[in-house]
């Protein structure tokens, strides 16, 4: 219980000593950096497990802690249900098992996204006419004997949406693009650990925010400065029946935004 | 020593093989690009624009980074017209998934034929254009002329772009790269004269340039395309349709130009969703347009080429009316004009009027 800050955690783990110089240089570079919270879980770069944080992350905290106001600050959390039925329900603590919030059906299973504040929530599920939890998921015993699903809220997850959020607030300003995101760098290749999951999928490059696409722009030529860095990406789009995919083409020095339209 | 006869034989075979490799290209950059020179009598700055335009390639010409929109055969037409609107574009190459190539442009001339061929009344919805694809216009447009995609490489001289724009009678012209089949810009007569202006401060200006625009007679002055002003919006789509004039001077029945409608004013009905109602008046087209427009873009007799060309890049405008004192219609100075006689005509070829 009580897993509110992360930055602790950083303590239990050993060997800290390379990132910390590499994240104190990086102290030196950047201290008033737009990219301070382009970085989701800044651990995705080191194999020491997903809980720690180097030292030098510290002082980036600060800002984030202006973002984020103290409070529980409800998020969005997926809620999935696999286990079959016709209609699934959930309630909880978060809501004082007052109503059934009734899941979504999509493809083989239920979800559904609530909003819930940072800490620990029991809930269960209601499916069909019968109160059941999910076995695959954190079980507890409550205080009654029956036994709930339990999850926990944490901070840490919630900084993907700040930092995405700052992003398309700030995306007009393309002095720090050129930098690297913080974050320890390292000779180590990353090692997948099946254990360490992501509620969330890394945030979008900063970037990418910049495309000649989303420019409100009535004329077809543009000069943005950093095209070779979307090269490779494509960018989909559908509306109205209507399917339009775009990449970025180089031809020696010159580069072509195409849109192609589909019917679907 | 006697050469054996395979020996012969063997330079009349190869020079075959070059001929017809030639020819695959002869569509493509037709022209010799050494530059020509003036003979004994003549201006000397005569070849000054001939030898510029086929000094530099289209790769030159396209921008660093542009937008270009495509759409597939299967779409239908009047999300392609909106899509052009939303995007700010003019015009698209259109891909056929089946047979995997580029086949054509959608541009706004088509919405014209679109409109005009089959608008009714204000009261009923232009079926066709609600519902055909674009693959079912073309095949009902183009039933009676072989259509081919007109295109260029990107390493062909803009010499060859501006012969293929006006001998096509086009003013779109895919920029395609052989390798890959992409199109990688749409070279428009603009785009050229803007690559003329940023570059042409480079080399003196040619004296000829400051001829008046009366004596070198550059441009139409005879059986000048007009509408009234109390025409409809369908009269000067059918005046567009036929006498395939890029732009119409508005007059009053005194002959005064009042303002100018050119095609692009035409997908502006698209924008504002008025397509349906074609029977309003030129006047109340003009007043409804969205970008205000100060005044029509006009020149007089007596100014001189360099004046024109000034005015014409500046303002990114395809024409100039050509009016005397009291405003009244008595020419038009357009950008395939100039380009004919400034780049095409020195060199001895007429594409614009043959």
């Amino acid at each position: 219980m009580g897993n509110t800050s992360d930055r602790m955690a950083g303590d239990r783990h050993g060997a800290k000593a390379h990132r910390s110089d590499s994240s104190g240089s990086h102290k030196d570079q950047e201290p008033s950096s737009k990219m301070v919270d382009s970085t989701d879980d800044p651990n995705i770069f080191n194999t020491h497990g997903p809980e720690s944080k180097a030292s030098g992350e510290k002082e980036f905290t600060p800002d984030l802690d202006d973002l984020v106001k103290t409070g529980p600050q409800a998020r969005p959390t997926v809620i999935r249900w696999g286990g079959g039925g016709r209609e699934v329900y959930i309630a909880g603590s978060f809501n004082n098992w007052s109503t059934k919030i009734p899941l979504n059906k999509s493809h083989n299973d239920f979800v559904a996204i609530l909003d819930l504040p940072e800490g620990e929530h029991q809930y269960k599920f209601f499916v069909d006419g019968q109160w059941v939890h999910d076995a695959s998921e954190p079980i507890v015993t409550s205080q009654l004997g029956t036994i709930n699903n339990l999850i926990q809220v944490k901070k840490s997850d919630f900084e993907v949406f700040d930092a995405l959020q700052v992003d398309s607030l700030d995306s007009s300003d393309t002095s720090d693009l050129s930098s690297s995101p913080p974050g320890p760098y390292g000779q180590e290749q990353y090692i997948f650990r099946p254990e360490e999951h992501f509620k969330a999928p890394p945030i979008l490059p900063p970037h990418l925010l910049q495309v000649i696409l989303n420019k409100d722009t009535n004329i077809s030529v543009s000069f943005c400065s950093l095209f070779h860095v979307y090269l490779c990406v494509v960018f989909l789009s559908l509306q109205d029946g209507v399917m339009v995919l775009s990449a970025t083409h180089r031809y020696k020095k010159k580069y072509v935004t195409s849109l192609l339209y589909k019917p679907i | 020593m006697m050469s054996s006869p395979i020996q012969t034989q063997t330079p009349t075979f190869t020079m075959i093989i070059v001929n017809s490799m030639v020819d695959i290209w002869a569509e493509c950059c037709a022209f010799a690009t050494h530059d020509l020179m003036p003979h004994a009598g003549t201006d000397p700055d005569t070849f000054i624009y001939t030898n510029f335009m086929k000094n530099h390639c289209c790769y030159d010409a396209i921008p660093t980074s542009s937008k270009l929109v495509i759409f597939d055969t299967t779409l239908q037409v009047k999300k392609a017209f909106f899509a052009l609107v939303a995007n700010g574009v003019r015009a698209a190459p259109l891909w056929d998934n089946k047979l995997k190539c580029f086949v054509g442009m959608l541009t706004i001339t088509d919405f014209i034929n679109i409109l005009h061929r089959y608008y009714k009344s204000p009261l009923v919805q232009i079926y066709e254009l609600e519902e055909h694809k674009i693959e079912t216009w073309r095949e009902i447009y183009l039933q009676y002329s072989i259509n081919r995609l007109i295109s260029i490489t990107p390493d062909c001289s803009l010499f060859d772009a501006i012969y293929s724009l006006l001998k096509n009678k086009i003013h779109r012209l895919p920029v395609i790269d052989p390798v890959s089949g992409n199109v990688l810009h749409i070279l428009t007569h603009k785009r050229i004269l803007k690559f003329l202006h940023i570059f042409g401060s480079m080399f003196p200006k040619p004296r000829f340039l400051q001829k008046r625009i009366n004596e070198v007679a550059i441009g139409t002055f005879r059986q000048i395309a007009t509408v009234q002003e109390s025409a409809s919006v369908y009269d000067a789509l059918t005046i567009f349709v036929e006498r395939r004039v890029s732009a119409l001077p508005v007059v009053n029945e005194q002959g005064k130009v009042m303002a100018l409608y050119s095609r692009f004013d035409v997908i502006n009905l698209a924008a504002q969703k008025n397509y349906n109602n074609l029977n309003m008046t030129m006047r109340e087209a003009i007043a409804s347009r969205a970008c205000c427009v100060e005044g029509v873009l006009k020149c007089y007799p007596h100014e001189t080429l360099e004046t024109i060309i000034d005015r014409i890049a500046k303002a990114e405008v395809h024409r100039l009316v050509l009016v005397d004192s009291n405003d009244v219609v008595r020419g038009i100075v357009s950008l395939s004009d100039l380009l004919q006689a400034l780049v095409l005509s020195p060199a001895g070829i007429d594409a614009l009027y043959s």
